[in-house]
């Protein structure tokens, strides 16, 4: 009966979306995937990321541009990376390195926007953007209200995935239908590495996401892993227990 | 135009412009109309000027500025035809289908001249088939002071112009001397004699400027913007004061433009702006797009962008009393094929949206502030990536799994020390927090790029600190063999 009840869910959701695309975008972590409403990340909507500190800048961009990479893959369009001229102080995005991680660095439109007013403007543009399949905003400040209100609604007239990369230790946006805090987490040790003297390789990429706010969902916390090869998430603990076969991860594709 | 001075002597002054010649003599450059009618003259010394008329007021010419003023002035004679040119301090205009709107060109030079007396300003004008004809009338017909103008009739070749001085062939200053000095004072007097023995004395460039004058030979009109194969123009009853009203003029001529080049079956890939200010003054904004766009709305959109992003720089004065969009790069608009496949459509549609929205983006903020990614052949980090043309390779995706999701434009200097000479650090100092590396790899040697003579060898290391941040470090200089003391960076962030 619960089955045939969920079944019964989806059908009504595919009705109401007009059948054109599914309500939200699954990780790809089962577990995560559960705990949140619509079985993933609403379209449309606005998420967003916290580092836990400052050096946790990257890790919670990189888990944004994960999220992207998984937009981009469900959804035709481009990927754009908005950052406030000095406001992202851990370099420019590097189209080899996306490449790496899963995402086509020629579906990428990276604007240095002057200022803030001019970040947001454009962000607003993007989100209403039939050609857009996630926004990456970076916001040295915490969103305004008002701001976070016009995003909101660009983002329900475009249906792109919006996702907020705030600074560490802010309250976070308001309108933000779900809110993550990332650190960087220490990467699985290859299996041949494990037990041998000296350094080992880092592996795939891993955060500790915490998720602080979804509506219907408890705040609990997940380890996390990205394989650029499925572009996907995968709870580490899952990984643990399954005997995954490519050890180092740059001969994983 | 000269610019207004409140320290300007009183009208009736005699004032003039000097400059210093090739020699280091100072000669005048200007007079103004009371130096004229006392006796002084171009290029004449400046001690002389001065002992002659004590009372002669005399300023540093800036010749550069000058120019600059010319220029503006031509520009803003786009009002009245799209070709205009500086030249030889003064504005050529092609009016060539353009007198009518004006009630021919009588009515043309009439409301140029009403125009420039508005603005203060005194303007010769004329209107002849050539551009030396026209130069020469407006120089030295007396009638060309006249609000109405001098008009030479078509087809009149150099009639009009032999009862004028000679100077008035734009001859070098020593040729026009030489003629004059040998009794040739006017172009009646050059014109009878015959061409052979015209051509042996003075040579060809004598020659020359009269056939331009007289139409048979060409001369070439080089318009500050170039011939627009597409353009819309508008005038306003009243001046445009605002930012929103400029917005909505532009969208105006910008749905005229999309219309035009819809049925044209082009679309334009580089548009110029055209604002005339009331007090004289052409300003000029230029925008691009990535794709040949024949969509009036996008276009549009475009130009407001545009507009919002000059807004603080942008300087209407006293109003702006006209607009021209100019469509200066076209396109033929490509149609691809219709696919069936409601994906492939879908994203094909997708697709050129984004590039549409990457446009807004450069027509708001500026070209350089948006960049789309392509690969470069470099094993170089920093040159393995250039900004991207408008549909680019793809990146070689295995060959950069070792690369990291951000590179930092300026490697940030870390203090870190090796235990083995060619390992990767075990500790470093970076942003002024000590971190402790648990893993890493490396290193991967990148050489200088040999033609380039600056660089050292580079050793790169993948690396993550207990606290699980994963750094692209690299060393510079081989230890031992290029540098005593290697210098360490971070370099990149990976995920």
């Amino acid at each position: 009966m619960p089955a045939d009840l969920a079944i019964l869910r989806r059908k009504v959701a595919a009705i109401e979306t007009g059948g054109r695309q599914a309500a939200a975008l699954p990780t790809g972590a089962a577990d995560l995937d559960s705990c949140l409403p619509g079985g993933g990340l609403a379209w449309g909507a606005l998420h967003e990321a916290l580092p836990d500190a400052p050096f946790d800048t990257p890790a919670a961009a990189a888990f944004l541009i994960a999220l992207a990479t998984r937009a981009a893959a469900a959804r035709p369009g481009a990927v754009v990376w908005i950052a406030p001229r000095a406001g992202f102080d851990m370099g420019a995005l590097y189209g080899p390195g996306l490449a790496a991680f899963g995402l086509d660095p020629r579906r990428v439109i990276i604007l240095a926007a002057p200022d803030g007013a001019g970040a947001l403007w454009a962000g607003e543009e993007a989100l209403g953007d039939q050609g857009v399949a996630a926004l990456i905003l970076v916001q040295p400040k915490p969103l305004s209200m008002a701001a976070g209100r016009r995003l909101h609604l660009a983002g329900a007239a475009g249906g792109a995935l919006g996702l907020l990369l705030s600074p560490p230790g802010s309250g976070g946006a308001n309108v933000a239908r779900s809110r993550w805090v990332i650190a960087a987490r220490a990467s699985r040790r290859p299996d041949w590495a494990v037990g041998k003297a000296g350094l080992a390789p880092p592996g795939a990429p891993a955060w500790r996401a915490d998720l602080v706010r979804a509506p219907g969902a408890r705040p609990q916390s997940f380890d996390l892993e990205w394989r650029h090869a499925t572009r996907s998430l995968h709870l580490a603990s899952v990984l643990e227990h399954q005997s995954v076969a490519p050890t180092r991860s740059h001969s994983a594709a | 135009m000269r610019q207004r001075d409140p320290t300007a002597p009183p009208e009736g002054t005699p004032f003039a412009l000097y400059a210093r010649e090739a020699g280091g003599a100072l000669t005048l450059a200007a007079i103004d109309r009371a130096a004229a009618q006392a006796g002084l003259r171009l290029g004449q010394a400046l001690a002389g000027a001065r002992a002659a008329l004590p009372d002669l007021i005399v300023r540093d010419h800036d010749a550069k500025a000058d120019a600059a003023g010319l220029r503006r002035l031509a520009r803003w004679c786009g009002r009245w035809s799209p070709l205009t040119a500086p030249l030889e301090a003064g504005v050529v205009m092609d009016c060539a289908g353009v007198a009518h709107l004006f009630g021919g060109e009588g009515g043309l030079l009439q409301d140029i001249a009403a125009r420039f007396a508005a603005l203060g300003l005194s303007a010769h004008v004329a209107a002849a088939d050539t551009i030396g004809a026209a130069i020469a009338l407006a120089r030295f017909d007396p009638r060309a002071a006249s609000p109405a103008g001098a008009i030479a009739a078509p087809g009149a070749g150099l009639g009009p112009l032999l009862p004028l001085p000679i100077a008035a062939l734009r001859l070098p200053d020593r040729m026009t001397q030489r003629l004059t000095s040998l009794g040739l004072k006017r172009v009646r007097d050059v014109a009878g004699i015959a061409r052979a023995s015209l051509a042996r004395r003075f040579g060809r460039a004598l020659l020359d400027r009269l056939d331009q004058a007289a139409g048979a030979m060409g001369e070439p009109l080089d318009p500050l913007a170039p011939a627009a194969p597409i353009l819309a123009q508008v005038r306003f009853p009243e001046p445009l004061m605002t930012q929103e009203s400029l917005a909505a003029a532009a969208q105006l001529l910008a749905q005229r433009i999309g219309r035009d080049l819809d049925q044209a079956g082009l679309g334009a890939r580089r548009l110029a702006l055209h604002l005339f200010r009331v007090d004289g003054v052409g300003l000029e904004l230029t925008l691009g797009a990535a794709q040949a766009q024949a969509d009036g709305a996008k276009l549009a959109r475009l130009v407001s962008e545009r507009l919002a992003r000059a807004q603080g720089r942008l300087d209407i004065g006293f109003g702006v009393e006209g607009a021209a969009l100019h469509v200066t790069v076209t396109e033929r608009i490509v149609f691809t094929p219709q696919t069936l496949d409601p994906q492939a459509a879908q994203g094909a549609l997708a697709e050129s949206a984004a590039r549409d929205l990457a446009d807004r983006f450069a027509a708001r903020f500026g070209a350089q502030a948006v960049v789309t990614l392509a690969p470069q052949a470099s094993h170089l980090p920093e040159r393995a990536q250039a900004r991207a043309s408008p549909t680019p390779a793809p990146f070689p995706a295995v060959e950069w799994e070792t690369r990291p999701l951000f590179l930092f434009a300026r490697a940030e200097p870390i203090e870190a020390t090796a235990e083995v000479p060619d390992g990767p650090p075990r500790r470093f100092r970076w942003r002024r927090v000590s971190h402790r590396v648990v893993a890493g790899e490396g290193p991967e040697r990148i050489a200088a790029e040999w033609w380039r003579r600056d660089g050292l060898t580079r050793d790169y290391f993948r690396v993550e600190t207990e606290t699980g941040r994963r750094l692209w470090l690299c060393r510079q200089g081989l230890y031992g063999r290029e540098t005593d003391q290697p210098k360490w960076f971070v370099h990149g962030a990976f995920g």
